[in-house]
């Protein structure tokens, strides 16, 4: 049949109205599938080439050995021992070796006319420029090499951010303090204007010793002709416990390490995207069953006039095609367009986590296509086939409303599936066994199958009170219901999903942020908070305590330190206090006392996934610049704020020995109450480039800030869900009431008024939406609480459930998905009797 | 009941009927709630023959004729077109058989609503990539007065232009019989008739053996014969019917 594409298209085009509402599905899925994979993309942006570009001409990079791997996490990068010293000197010694450099980074932070440059998550780094330009990843772009202390070459972020050019005068922070320097060029890594995620400072070799602190190196880069394995022997003889690998595999590691960070959010942006598709093929489908039966008689005397099945088959599929690609086409344009919209969105949520530019990948393009074509083809496919198997006559005669009956075994097995899913969540929250977590995903086969059940039990339930309500119409509503349960429970089951992603994010930020300020709420003490610019880094100068303590005004003021470790191959967060950090924050001492900890002992948090250790005993704390073993002298149960508080606590005299050249995280402050005080205080703190000063109460909301915002953008991406199961009540509206068109004109003819049957209409969609939500509430709540309970362990202490936002959630799904009903219900109320008696 | 004639057996003819129904039994449903909607029917259709089929509502005559085209299957008899039999033929089978053998004219809902008035006469030959012989697609245009609508899409053309279009579609491929489901039920007299009389003309002029399913009196007096249908079983049958007699025939069906 060599007319089946242009009739194909035709009929597309003859018959838009009907897939208008397939097309939005479909488009709203890729368009979403799209936005996420060009996010999940741009959240690396183009580090990866980037770095391979800048270090492609070294050929061997030595580092110390691995203290705590690292799980991917957020945050959770891995941490190194450092090299010593001379380690560099030693290698070149060797004739084997041409040229070796130590690379060590510090804090540093430009600042211009007082303003701090740059913003956002990338870190303000500081290391020595190197002279041969094969082991310096950075190329100058303008200007000459750093000569002096008083000399810095900026990368081309910072010089465009801060537009500072070649023989400007700046002010670098560093852990030394406030240093005045003059800009002598500018350089760029690799391809790109910055390392990834860094602002690099880059200073002489002078520069860089005296202003960095620095006892050690995070890295050799070596220059060397010589095997692997010569290398290596070289690298050992100078350090047994150095890692040597070749450049090629030090980029993929360098490259790992910048995405790391990212993987999470990957797969949780992919998780979604998946379920929206789920959701959206679920309405897809419905649209062609419906279309389907729609066309019953169509394709009936197609049949009867000599079309075989075969052809019957292919010029729905052909139909379907087109559709698939307009669809598509609008998707992929909606998903681009969206990225720009999510992005100015995070920026405005204070997310700027996109540092890169949007990268739009070929495999994306070709992903989400195929996607998009696919879903709908099987959509189409199914009911199609069906449609085509059928006799002509069956069809030739009155074209009857579909009605299905759901197998005894699928209710069964959907029932077994909910209630082994929902058990296994039981069983991961009460022993808090999170492989059993996994168990508790079967509640979405579970409702798949047992759906239709569900839906026939709920039209049995809502007929009395409908019935009392509404009179006849009510058992109408009610009956229509049952009358297809398979399509009733897939349109629902779209709304079941959104809403339980949504209501799942909900109680879990909510937990979150619960626990993360209840505790610090209760227990600090400050009037005022001094925090780093960047609550992930530590900013602020460590001679700003004394300067803070020397305001008359100030009556307590404490400064704590955060540096990165392990213990026994877990992470440890090893927090520097003083003295009077237990005046002014509450930490909850179980056993011992925090006093000790001037004399060298550590305090333990006793809500570390590890045991607790018992006093007295020693414990070996693997820092950066080395071990530290020292007896612990206390328990506290209240660590402070944030994804990672501090585990471990030494005094801060103890930790700056043996970690030189950290920085403060966070300065408490308790005034007096003069009047003038908090202005006095700002004065000294306003003068020192990262820090901020805040109130104690300001301190506790930040403190759950990033969780906020976050969660703000889930719930931005997963509305969207929400809106396509929304799109999908609509569709399976419009299509089940011009299914029905006779027997709604047999209403009017026997008296029903327009009003009435509007009334049917939307009760119908009201009690389907109502199915949906409050199971996709259920579900979200039940899965939050149990993934709180069985993995929340000491961080998250409880599930906060946020009633006033899973009411509007609710609330919202409904009123949405009865608005939607509206518009067909007033649409066919609008036919005359007669026409609709004629179908 | 003098109307009536005596029935010819079929083996009378030496020649093979376009269509032959024998022994044809169709029954919906089992037990208590089956209907027999076709209890022994023997009827034959001659070439070139134009028969109105007719008989209270409930008489089978539709159920006959959907057998006879190949759209439902008998419970038990045979049936023919030409010497085909269709009982044994699967699904593919029956329906090359429709496309090659059979045109039809339904009630309503006769043509694509999506392609033109041209593509729906010329559907069932396309489906089999074939054209029209030529000439016969402008002859039966020009006859059903067609000209200058055959680029139309069927909402665009009257009801009587739309029934035209099926008359056309059923004739443009020359098929062995035409089977026509109330072809006039859904319009005015006049209009009704001009149907008619292109059915006539076609069976005048090109011999085409055409078998059409009626209520109206008025409509099978236009056939050559007249077959009555009663309770699942062929009552008797008219020649040169007239719409009196034919009224007088089912004035005694009803008694």
């Amino acid at each position: 049949m060599n007319n089946v594409w242009t009739s194909a298209l035709r009929s597309a085009v003859a018959n838009r109205s009907r897939f208008a509402l397939t097309i939005v599905a479909v488009a709203l899925s890729v368009g979403f599938l799209t936005a996420t994979l060009i996010l999940s993309d741009s959240l690396t942006g183009t580090a990866a080439d980037d770095i391979a570009a800048a270090n492609e001409s070294i050929d061997y990079v030595v580092t110390g050995e691995t203290i705590f791997a690292g799980d991917g996490g957020p945050g959770d990068a891995a941490v190194r021992a450092e090299l010593a010293p001379e380690v560099p000197a030693q290698l070149l010694a060797d004739p084997a070796i041409d040229d070796a450099v130590g690379v060590a980074t510090g804090f540093a932070k430009l600042v211009d006319d007082g303003v701090a440059v740059g913003d956002g998550v990338a870190a303000d780094v500081g290391r020595a420029w190197a002279t041969n330009p094969v082991l310096n990843p950075f190329t100058l772009t303008r200007g000459e090499a750093p000569a002096g202390i008083g000399e810095v070459v900026i990368d081309d972020g910072l010089a465009n951010q801060g537009d500072l050019s070649v023989g400007d005068a700046v002010e670098v922070l560093t852990a030394t303090g406030v240093t005045e320097m003059v800009v002598s060029g500018t350089a760029g890594f690799g391809g790109a204007d910055a390392a990834p995620l860094q602002r690099t400072i880059l200073f002489s070799e002078a520069g860089a010793s005296a202003l960095l602190e620095i006892d050690g190196f995070g890295e050799v880069l070596i220059e060397s002709t010589a095997d692997p394995a010569a290398v290596a022997a070289v690298v050992r003889s100078a350090d047994d416990t150095a890692l040597t690998s070749t450049g090629a595999e030090a980029i993929a590691l360098a490259q790992d390490a910048v995405a790391s960070p990212f993987t999470f959010l990957s797969v949780f942006l992919l998780t979604f995207a998946g379920l929206a598709t789920v959701v959206g093929s679920t309405i897809i489908y419905n649209t062609f069953v419906i279309a389907m039966a729609q066309r019953k008689r169509e394709l009936a005397l197609m049949r009867a006039i000599g079309a075989t099945r075969r052809m019957v088959l292919q010029v729905v599929m052909a139909e379907a095609l087109v559709i698939s690609f307009v669809a598509t086409a609008v998707g992929l344009s909606l998903g681009l367009v969206g990225v720009g919209g999510v992005r100015s969105l995070m920026g405005a949520l204070g997310v700027p986590i996109l540092a890169g530019s949007t990268v739009v990948t070929g495999q994306t393009i070709v992903l989400a296509s195929a996607v998009g074509v696919l879903v709908t083809m099987a959509s189409a496919w199914f009911p199609a086939r069906r449609a085509s198997a059928a006799a002509p006559i069956e069809a030739l005669r009155e074209a009857a409303v579909e009605t299905t009956v759901a197998g005894r075994w699928r209710l069964v097995s959907g029932s077994a599936l909910l209630i082994a899913g929902i058990g296994a969540a039981i069983v991961a929250a009460t022993a808090e066994n999170a492989l059993a977590l996994v168990g508790g995903a079967l509640v979405v086969p579970g409702l798949i199958l047992a759906g239709p059940a569900i839906v026939t039990v709920a039209s049995r339930v809502v007929r009395a009170p409908l019935e009392r309500l509404l009179g006849s119409r009510g058992v109408i509503a009610s009956n229509n219901l049952d009358r297809n349960p398979k399509r009733s429970s897939s349109t629902s089951l779209g709304l079941t999903i959104g809403v339980a992603m949504v209501g799942f994010f909900a109680v879990l930020a909510s937990s979150l942020t619960a626990s993360f300020t209840s505790s610090l709420d209760e227990q600090l003490t400050a009037d005022q908070v001094v925090a780093s610019v960047n609550p992930e880094w530590s900013t602020i100068d460590p001679t700003l305590i004394a300067r803070v303590r020397a305001v008359p005004e100030v009556e307590v003021a404490s400064a704590i330190s955060v540096v990165d470790g392990g213990i026994e191959g877990t992470e440890a967060v090893v927090g520097g206090i003083d003295q009077q950090a237990s005046e002014l924050f509450d930490f909850g001492v179980a056993t011992g006392s925090l006093d000790a900890l001037a004399d060298g002992g550590v305090a333990v948090w006793s809500g570390t996934e590890t045991a607790t250790p018992a006093l007295g005993q020693e414990v070996t704390l693997s820092l950066p610049s080395g071990d530290l073993t020292v007896p612990v002298v206390a328990v506290f149960d209240n660590s402070l704020a944030g994804f990672d508080p501090p585990t471990h606590l030494l005094d801060q005299s103890v930790l700056g020995a043996a970690e030189p050249g950290v920085l403060d995280n966070v300065l408490f402050v308790a005034l007096s109450d003069d009047a003038g005080a908090v202005d006095a205080l700002r004065d000294v703190v306003a003068a020192t480039p990262g820090s901020l000063l805040q109130t104690a109460d300001d301190y506790v909301a930040n403190a759950s800030a990033e969780v906020d915002s976050i969660r703000n953008l889930v719930f931005a991406m997963l509305g969207l869900t929400v809106v396509i199961a929304v799109v999908g009540v609509a569709n399976t509206t419009t299509l089940s009431v011009s299914e029905r068109v006779r027997e709604i004109g047999l209403l009017w003819a026997i008296g029903s008024t327009q009003r009435d049957v509007r009334r049917i209409i939307r009760w119908e969609a009201a009690v389907l939406a109502l199915v949906g939500t409050s199971i996709g509430l259920a579900i979200g709540v039940g899965g939050a609480w149990a993934l709180i309970a069985a993995v929340g362990g000491g961080e998250v202490t409880g599930v906060a459930i946020p009633w006033s936002q899973l009411a509007v959630l609710g609330g919202g799904a409904l009123a949405a998905a009865v608005v939607s009903a509206a518009a067909p219900a007033w649409r066919i109320s609008q036919r005359p009797t007669l026409s609709a008696l004629a179908g | 009941m003098t109307l009536l004639e005596p029935r010819v057996s079929d083996e009378a003819h030496d020649e093979v009927p376009a269509a032959r129904l024998r022994g044809a039994t169709k029954i919906y449903g089992e037990g208590d709630a089956a209907v027999h909607a076709l209890n022994g029917v023997d009827v034959a259709f001659g070439r070139g023959e134009f028969t109105a089929v007719m008989g209270p509502s409930g008489s089978g005559k539709s159920t006959m004729m959907h057998c006879a085209a190949g759209l439902d299957q008998l419970t038990s008899g045979s049936v023919r077109i030409g010497d085909r039999e269709l009982t044994t033929m699967n699904d593919r089978e029956l329906t090359l058989l429709r496309r090659a053998e059979i045109g039809f004219v339904f009630q309503a809902f006769n043509l694509i609503p999506s392609i033109s008035a041209e593509e729906n006469i010329v559907m069932p030959l396309a489906m089999s990539g074939e054209r029209p012989r030529h000439g016969v697609l402008e002859d039966v245009v020009s006859v059903l007065g067609l000209d200058g609508r055959l680029s139309h899409r069927p909402s665009e053309l009257s009801g009587g232009q739309q029934q035209r279009v099926a008359v056309a579609r059923a004739l443009v491929a020359e098929p062995s019989i035409v089977f026509a489901d109330e072809p006039t039920g859904n319009l005015d007299t006049r209009t009704g008739d001009e149907i008619l009389g292109f059915i006539r003309r076609a069976v005048d002029e090109r011999h085409q053996t055409t078998v059409m399913v009626t209520h109206d009196p008025a409509a099978a007096a236009w056939a050559d014969r007249v077959v009555f249908f009663v309770d699942g079983s062929v009552h008797g049958e008219l020649r040169n019917p007239t719409a009196d007699t034919v009224l007088e025939v089912m004035k005694g069906l009803g008694r």
